[in-house]
C-alpha cells in the first residue's frame, strides 16, 4: 500500500487547509484596473501582494516622558482565487504597549470601483505559544469579509509603546511580496537616534531626511521587496531579511538628559535595574539544599557541577511571561520550593545557590541562534531573549544553563552556541563574552555493527555511542519515554538495510550519565538484504546510509541551518562466508571541502571485510552562495553509497 | 456545526420540556458538595512494576450532575478528581499544568489541586498561580493552573468542579495511553430524568444504581485499564478510543412519561419542520426559476444531480458563521454567496423539488470520530448531512466544497446513517419521518493509483533516465484534485517536485505537469502528474554488473514487518486499488538475470472466490523491452483481529516487491 512520506504529507496538508473559494460565478475583476494587471503579471507566482506597507514612527514628549507612536498601513491586494489563507489577520500588543485607531477593511471589487466592508468584530486573542504556561501577549484577531481575487485588504492602526528601550525595528519583508515598503522616523531635535541596516544593498534603499521646525524625519523607502518564504531548516528569517533596528541614544527633556539604548552600557545599565532589587540574600532554606547537596566536596567546580545538576533536575521549566515578570526573575527560594521556574529563575536560583555554597556566579542575559545581532550592532533587548548563569573559575567561563535537561556540566545548550553572553557584575560592571561552539569532535554519532551472511540473510551485533548534542538529544527521549514505545523508537533508530530490519536485544551504557558517551549494544536481524545472483552475493556494505540524498534544493532562499557541528561515523565488518572470496571491492573515496567532508573506506584483512563512512559537519548554517558545495559533497557521498562488495563462491 | 444548530435548539427549550410541573423542589445538594479529597495526603503504595512507569493514573474520577438549581432552571455540574504518579521529566509537565476550557459560560465552582514529593511532604496549589486566559490557542476563554513542589516520584492531585449550560447528551473518554488503576465515572440526574448510556471500546459499562432513592444515578468503575494505543496503523483513530456515550432518554414527569426524548426520530422531525417553516413562496418561485435557466429537461437524473450540486458547490459557499434568519432566503443565499449548513440543506431540497427529483436527507457520523449506531439514538451522531437520491442509489455531500456526486466524505460512508424524508401531514404541513439504514463502501475500482514508468539506463553516467507518470483517481485523489487548481504556480511547482522526491531523492524533474484537475474532471477523470526523471538512487553497482531496484519505482510502501500484538480490528479510510508497469530496454549486450523474482501473488484465502486483498505481480518480455505489472487491491474496509495475520501478508508483499532488485550482467 502506497506510503506517504512526511514531505508529500506536509504539502497535502497545507493544500488540505485551503478552503477553496467560489470561482467559476465570479467575474475575474476587471480587465480594465492597470494596477490589478500589472501586479497580476508582476507576481504571476504569488497569490497576494502588498500595495503597501508603512510603518511611521513617531517620537514625542508626554508629561516629560518620550513616548512612541507607530502608525501602521497596510494594504494587501489579492491576485488569485486562493484568498483564504489571507482573510484571518491578527494585531499584536503587549503589556507594554497599547493599540489605538485600529481599523480593518476589505475593498471588494464592484464594476469599475470597490465596496467597502468594515470588519466589525475584533477579538482579543491571549498569545500562548506551545511549550509556555503563560504570556500576557495579546492580539486582536478579526477576518476580513468577502475576499475575492481582485480584492484588498487594509489595515491600518497606531501602537503606542510606553517604554523606548522596547522600540524599534523594522523588516522590510513579509509573507507576501510588497511592491512598495516604508519605513519613517520622526524626533524632536532633543532626542538622539542612530540606526542599522541589515542584509540591504544600499541601491536598493532610498533614504531621506527632512527637518521640519524642531523635528527630523528620516524615511527608508524600497520597492519590489521579495516575500519570506517557508523552507526547511531555515534559521530566523531575520538572518538574511532586509531590516533595520533604530535605537534611541538619549534624549533630553527639562534640562535633563537621560540615556536609553545608545551601547552596551546603557543596556547592561536598564537590565541591571530589573535585578538590583531582587532579593538575592541566601534564604536559610536555600542554604540548607546546598549544604546537603555539596557536603563533603572541597572541590570549588565539583560544588558548582552539583548544584548545576541538582537544578537541572529538580526544577521543571515552565514558561512564564506576565508583564514586567517578564524582564525580573524570581528569587531562588521560591523558585526551589515550587520546583518550577523559566530561563531567568534558574539562572537566578543557579546563581543564589552558588552563592550560598561561598561561591561567585554571574546573572547573564544572551540571545539564542534565533537573534542573528551582536550586542555592539543592537545594544538592545531585542538581542537576547534568555538568561543563564556563568560561573567563573581560573579566567575560564562556565556558561551554565539549567533549561537543557541533559546537558552535561560545561556544555552550553546547542541553541545559545557561538553566542554573546552579556555577564551582570554588578552595578556598571559587567562583561560580553562569546559562548564557544561545540567542535565536531565534541557531537560524535558513531554506529558500528558486525555482520555475518547466511545467503541473503544478515544477522548482527552493533553499538552505537553518542556524544555531546547527539547524546543529549537522546538521552531525554529515552529517558521520557514510556516503556511500551521504548521498542518502537529504537527500531526507528537504529534501523538500516530497509525497513524490514528486526530488532532482537538493546542494552545501555552510561545513560543517566551526563559526563560519558551514551551507548546501545544492540543485535539485530536483515533477511533477504543481500542480494545472491548464481555464485555472487552483492552486499552493500552501507547499511546506513548517513546523509544520504540530503540536497538542497537548488531555488532555495533561505541559508540552511545546522543545529550542532558533528562527526557522524559509521562502520561495518562483514565476515566473508564460508567458501567464498572477495571478487570485488569498491574503491575508496574520499571528499574535503570548506562545509565538511567524508571518508568511505573498504579494507579486507583475516576474512573480514570493513566499511566505513566518516562524515564530519564544519558549520553551523550553509549560506546560498555554499548551496553548489554542499550539493556536489552529498551526491560525491550519495554515489559512493551505491556500490555493492561482490563475494564470489570458490 | 451542526451540533451548533442543534444545541442552541436544545439549550432554548430545556428548561421548558425538562421540568416538571409536580416536581418536588424538595432535593439533595448536589454531590460535588459531599465530595471531598482525602485530607491527609500521602503518597500511594504501587507495585513494582507500576513503579517502573513514567506515568500512572491513580485516580481518574468524573461527576457528572445534571441538577435543577431553581424550580425551572436545570444546570450541569462536572467534578473530576485525578490523582497521578509522575516518574520522568516529560510526565511532569504533562501533570503540572490544568486547563479548564470556560467556552459557552462554563463557570469555575471549586479548584482544589496539590503535589507530594517523594518523600511525602505536600505542597497546595498557589492560588497566584491560576491565571484567567481570554482566548487560549483561539478555544475561546480558559482557566489554566500551574502546580508547585511536582518532582519525579511524585504525585499530582487536583480536585475542580465547574458549572456548565445544560447539554442533554454527551461522551466520556479514556484517552491518555498511561496505565489507570482506577477510574470512576457517576452520572447523577433529578428521578424523572432518565439518562441512559453505552460503552464502547472497553469503557467499563454504566451501571443503574438500584440504592438511589432520592436521584436518578448511573455508575462506572474500571480498574487497571491500559489507555488506548495511539499509534497503531490502519485503525479507526479516535473511533476506537474507549469511550462511553450518555443521552437524556424520558421525562418520567412528563404527560408522556414513555416518550423517548432526543431520538432520531425527534431530530427528523425538528429538522423538517424547521426547513418547511423558513420556507416561503419567494424561495420556492426562485428555486423554480434556477433549475429552469439549468434547463435539464433531457438529462438522466444523476446528470440533472452532478450539474445542480456543480452549480451550486461553485456559487455557495458554506460556512459555520454564516447563520441567522436573513441568511435563509435562497435570494440572499444566492446574492451572498455564502450560508450555513441548514442553509445549504434548504437550497438542495428546494432546487431538488423543483427538478423533480427524489431525495432524502442522510445524517451521520464520522467513523474516525465515531462510527454510526442505529442502536442507540444519541445526538451525538447526527454530525454530518448527506442527500441520498433513490432512482440513482447515490450520495452527494452538500456540505463539502471537495466532494462531488458518489465521492462523499469516505469516512462517512460504510456505516450506518439515518435516512429521512418528507411527508406531508395536514393541509401543506410538511414533516419527516426517517430510518437508520446502511451507507454501503466505495468499489475499490473507483479509486486506484496508477503507475506508469519507462526506463532507460545511462550506464556511462550511473543513471536511470525515466518518464514516470502517476494517476489518481476518485478517493485516492480527494485530497489534491479539488485543489490543485487553486495553487500558487510556485505551490504547484513545489507539490510536483515533493511527489517526485519521495520516489526519486536526488531528482530534479524536468517537464513536470499535472492534468485533470478542472471542475469537469473531478472523481470522472484521474489526476495526473508526471514527469521525465534522471535519478541514481535506482541503480547501483557491484563490479561490472548493475543492480537495478526496480521495486523502489512503486514508491515507499507501508509495511507491517513487526509481529506485535494487534490491539484493534483494522479498519481502512476506502477500498482502493493500485495498477504499475515498469517497463525498461534492455541495454545492448545485457541480459537480466532474475526476472523471476518479479512474481508475486499474495492475497487473503486460498479460495480465489473469496479474494478481498491480493498484491499481484508479473513481467512479460517484448523484445529487448521489459515490461512488469503490479496490482494490489482492499476490497473490504475493515477486518477483526483475527484477520490481522492476512492482512499482514499481503501489505507486507507490496513493501517487499519495493525491495526487489534485478540484476543486470553482460550476456
Amino acid at each position: 500500500m502506497r506510503l506517504l512520506n512526511n514531505n508529500t504529507h506536509t504539502v497535502l496538508k497545507k493544500i488540505l487547509f485551503v478552503i477553496v473559494l467560489v470561482h467559476s460565478v465570479v467575474p475575474v475583476y476587471a480587465q480594465k484596473d492597470n494596477v490589478y494587471s500589472n501586479l497580476r503579471k508582476k507576481y504571476a507566482d504569488d497569490n497576494a501582494v502588498f500595495v503597501s506597507r508603512k510603518d511611521n514612527v513617531e517620537l514625542k514628549f508626554e508629561k516629560g516622558q518620550l513616548m512612541v507612536y507607530s502608525s501602521n498601513y497596510e494594504e494587501l491586494l489579492l491576485l488569485t482565487d486562493k484568498t483564504s489563507g489571507y482573510s484571518e489577520r491578527n494585531v499584536y500588543w503587549s503589556s507594554f504597549s497599547e493599540i489605538q485607531d485600529l481599523d480593518a477593511r476589505s475593498l471588494i471589487p464592484d464594476g469599475n470601483s470597490y465596496k467597502t466592508i468594515k470588519v466589525k468584530d475584533f477579538s482579543k486573542t491571549n498569545e500562548i505559544s506551545e511549550g509556555t504556561f503563560y504570556d500576557d501577549a495579546r492580539s486582536y484577531k478579526f477576518i476580513f469579509p468577502g475576499l475575492v481575487n481582485g480584492a484588498r485588504s487594509i489595515i491600518s492602526y497606531t501602537e503606542k509603546l510606553k517604554d523606548p528601550h522596547l522600540f524599534g525595528s523594522f523588516d522590510f519583508a513579509s509573507f507576501a511580496p510588497t511592491e512598495d515598503v516604508e519605513y519613517s522616523v520622526t524626533f524632536p531635535s532633543t532626542v538622539k537616534i542612530h540606526y542599522k541596516l541589515f542584509h540591504i544593498n544600499d541601491s536598493a534603499l532610498h533614504f531621506t531626511s527632512k527637518v521640519s521646525g524642531k523635528t527630523t524625519t528620516y524615511t527608508w523607502k524600497m520597492n519590489r521587496v521579495k516575500k519570506i518564504k517557508e523552507e526547511e531548516n531555515m534559521p530566523n528569517f531575520s538572518y538574511f531579511t532586509p531590516s533595520i533596528v533604530v535605537l534611541i541614544d538619549q534624549y533630553t527633556e527639562d534640562n535633563k538628559t537621560v540615556k536609553v539604548l545608545a551601547d552596551t552600557n546603557d543596556l547592561y545599565n536598564w537590565y541591571y535595574s530589573f535585578v538590583r532589587n531582587v532579593d538575592t540574600s541566601v534564604s536559610p532554606e536555600v542554604k540548607q539544599v546546598v549544604d546537603s547537596i555539596t557536603n563533603g566536596i572541597t572541590d570549588n567546580l565539583d560544588k558548582v557541577r552539583k548544584i548545576f545538576y541538582w537544578v537541572q533536575n529538580q526544577v521543571t521549566y515552565i514558561a512564564y511571561e506576565d508583564s514586567l515578570g517578564g524582564f525580573i526573575p524570581r528569587e531562588a527560594s521560591l523558585v526551589c520550593s515550587r520546583r518550577f521556574g523559566d530561563c531567568k529563575d534558574m539562572a537566578s536560583t543557579l546563581m543564589e545557590m552558588i552563592k550560598a555554597a561561598g561561591l561567585n556566579a554571574y546573572q547573564t542575559w544572551i540571545g539564542t541562534r534565533d537573534i542573528p545581532y551582536t550586542f555592539e550592532d543592537v545594544p538592545a533587548p531585542i538581542s537576547t531573549n534568555h538568561m543563564i548563569c556563568t560561573y567563573i573559575q581560573n579566567g575560564k567561563y562556565y556558561f551554565l544553563d539549567a533549561t537543557g535537561k541533559d546537558s552535561p556540566f560545561d556544555f552550553p545548550t546547542s541553541m545559545i552556541q557561538g553566542k554573546q553572553a552579556l555577564i551582570g557584575m554588578g552595578k556598571d560592571k559587567y562583561q560580553i563574552i562569546r559562548v564557544p561552539v561545540m567542535d565536531t569532535d565534541k557531537n560524535i554519532y558513531y554506529d558500528s555493527i558486525h555482520i555475518q551472511l547466511n545467503k541473503t540473510h544478515i544477522q548482527g551485533v552493533g553499538i552505537l555511542k553518542t556524544r555531546g548534542y547527539n547524546k543529549i538529544i537522546l538521552e531525554w527521549r529515552l529517558q521520557n519515554m514510556d516503556k511500551k514505545d521504548e521498542h518502537q523508537y529504537l527500531v526507528g533508530l537504529l534501523q538500516k538495510g530497509n525497513n524490514k530490519f528486526s530488532l532482537d536485544s538493546s542494552s545501555y551504557e552510561n545513560l543517566n550519565d551526563r559526563d560519558h558517551d551514551l551507548g546501545i549494544h544492540y543485535s539485530f536481524g536483515l533477511p533477504d538484504y543481500a542480494q545472491q545472483n548464481g555464485n555472487e552475493i552483492y552486499v552493500n556494505t552501507h547499511l546506513e546510509k548517513i546523509h544520504m540524498n540530503d540536497l538542497l534544493d537548488a531555488d532555495r532562499i533561505a541559508p540552511y541551518n545546522i543545529e550542532f557541528k558533528t562527526i557522524d561515523k559509521s562502520i561495518s565488518t562483514l565476515d566473508i562466508p564460508a567458501g567464498y572470496k572477495v571478487s570485488y571491492l569498491p574503491d575508496n573515496v574520499n571528499y574535503n571541502g570548506p562545509l565538511g567532508g567524508f571518508k568511505v573506506n573498504y579494507i579486507v584483512k583475516d576474512n573480514v571485510i570493513t566499511s566505513s563512512t566518516y562524515f564530519h559537519l564544519n558549520t553551523l548554517m550553509v549560506w546560498p552562495k555554499d548551496f553548489d558545495e554542499w550539493n556536489k559533497m552529498i551526491r560525491a557521498l550519495s554515489h559512493a553509497y551505491t556500490e555493492s562488495v561482490t563475494l564470489a563462491k570458490q | 456545526m451542526l451540533r451548533k444548530v442543534i444545541l442552541s435548539v436544545l439549550i432554548s427549550c430545556i428548561a421548558i420540556s425538562l421540568s416538571a410541573q409536580q416536581y418536588s423542589f424538595l432535593k439533595p445538594d448536589p454531590e460535588y458538595k459531599s465530595y471531598k479529597w482525602d485530607d491527609s495526603a500521602k503518597l500511594h503504595t504501587l507495585s513494582a512494576d507500576e513503579m517502573k512507569l513514567n506515568e500512572v493514573i491513580i485516580k481518574d474520577k468524573r461527576i457528572i450532575e445534571y441538577y435543577f438549581v431553581a424550580q425551572d432552571t436545570l444546570a450541569m455540574f462536572t467534578t473530576h478528581h485525578f490523582i497521578a504518579r509522575v516518574n520522568s521529566d516529560k510526565a511532569i509537565e504533562e501533570n503540572n499544568t490544568v486547563y479548564i476550557s470556560l467556552a459557552n459560560d462554563v463557570k469555575v465552582i471549586d479548584i482544589k489541586a496539590r503535589a507530594i514529593d517523594k518523600d511525602g511532604r505536600v505542597t497546595m496549589l498557589n492560588t497566584k498561580n491560576i491565571k484567567d486566559v481570554d482566548n487560549y490557542q483561539n478555544l475561546g476563554p480558559f482557566r489554566i493552573f500551574a502546580i508547585d513542589g511536582v518532582e519525579k516520584g511524585g504525585e499530582v492531585e487536583y480536585l475542580y468542579t465547574v458549572r456548565h449550560q445544560v447539554n442533554v447528551f454527551g461522551t466520556e473518554y479514556i484517552n491518555r495511553s498511561a496505565l489507570h488503576k482506577d477510574i470512576e465515572v457517576d452520572l447523577y440526574s433529578p428521578s424523572h430524568l432518565v439518562f441512559i448510556s453505552k460503552s464502547y471500546n472497553g469503557f467499563p459499562d454504566m451501571v443503574v444504581d438500584t440504592l438511589a432513592t432520592t436521584k436518578r444515578h448511573l455508575a462506572a468503575q474500571g480498574h487497571n485499564i491500559e489507555g488506548y494505543e495511539p499509534n497503531e496503523e490502519f485503525s479507526a483513530g479516535d473511533g476506537a478510543l474507549l469511550r462511553m456515550e450518555y443521552t437524556i432518554a424520558y421525562n418520567k414527569a412528563s404527560n408522556d412519561p414513555d416518550k423517548r426524548l432526543y431520538d432520531y426520530n425527534d431530530f427528523c422531525q425538528w429538522l423538517y419542520a424547521t426547513l418547511d417553516k423558513s420556507t416561503d413562496k419567494q424561495d420556492v418561485k426562485v428555486a423554480t426559476k434556477i433549475i429552469d435557466t439549468m434547463k435539464l429537461k433531457n438529462l438522466s437524473d444523476e446528470d440533472k444531480i452532478k450539474y445542480i450540486e456543480s452549480r451550486v458547490k461553485t456559487s455557495v459557499q458554506v460556512r459555520e458563521d454564516a447563520g441567522g434568519e436573513d441568511a435563509m432566503s435562497l435570494q440572499n443565499i444566492f446574492k451572498n454567496r455564502v450560508c450555513d449548513a441548514i442553509g445549504i440543506m434548504k437550497v438542495y431540497k428546494l432546487l431538488f423539488d423543483a427538478a423533480g427529483i427524489k431525495h432524502e436527507i442522510v445524517m451521520t457520523s464520522d467513523r474516525y470520530n465515531k462510527p454510526f449506531d442505529g442502536d442507540f439514538d444519541s445526538r451525538t451522531y447526527l454530525q454530518n448531512y448527506l442527500i441520498y437520491f433513490p432512482t440513482t442509489n447515490n450520495y452527494i455531500a452538500p456540505t463539502e466544497i471537495a466532494s462531488r456526486y458518489g465521492f462523499v466524505p469516505s469516512d462517512w460512508i460504510c456505516e450506518k446513517g439515518f435516512f429521512m424524508h418528507s411527508i406531508t401531514v395536514g393541509k401543506d404541513v410538511q414533516t419527516g419521518v426517517g430510518k437508520v439504514r446502511e451507507l454501503p463502501c466505495n468499489d475499490y475500482k473507483t479509486s486506484m493509483g496508477e503507475i506508469y514508468a519507462n526506463v532507460k539506463f545511462d550506464f556511462d553516467m550511473g543513471v536511470a533516465n525515466l518518464h514516470f507518470k502517476q494517476t489518481f483517481s476518485g478517493y485516492e485523489a480527494y485530497s489534491i484534485q479539488p485543489f490543485y487548481t487553486y495553487l500558487s504556480e510556485q505551490d504547484k511547482k513545489d507539490y510536483l517536485n515533493k511527489v517526485f522526491q519521495s520516489y526519486f531523492p536526488d531528482a530534479k524533474p524536468t517537464n513536470a505537469k499535472a492534468s485533470g484537475y478542472s471542475e469537469s474532471d473531478l472523481y470522472k477523470n484521474p489526476f495526473v502528474v508526471e514527469a521525465d526523471i534522471s535519478t541514481n538512487s535506482v541503480l547501483e553497482k557491484a563490479g561490472n554488473k548493475y543492480l537495478f531496484k526496480a521495486g523502489e519505482l512503486i514508491g515507499p510502501q507501508s509495511q507491517l514487518y513487526n509481529d506485535t500484538t494487534r490491539h484493534t480490528p483494522i479498519e481502512n479510510h476506502y477500498n482502493h486499488g493500485y495498477h504499475r508497469e515498469i517497463s525498461f530496454e534492455m541495454p545492448e549486450g545485457y541480459k537480466v538475470t532474475n526476472l523471476n523474482a518479479a512474481n508475486m501473488d499474495v492475497y487473503d484465502s486460498t479460495s480465489s472466490a473469496k479474494k478481498t486483498m491480493e498484491f499481484h505481480s508479473y513481467y512479460k518480455v517484448d523484445g529487448n523491452k521489459v515490461i512488469i505489472y503490479c496490482d494490489e487491491y482492499y476490497s473490504a474496509l475493515r477486518y477483526p483481529i483475527s484477520m490481522y495475520q492476512q492482512f499482514r501478508t499481503v501489505i507486507n508483499a507490496s513493501a517487499d516487491f519495493n525491495k526487489l532488485v534485478l540484476f543486470l550482467e553482460k550476456k
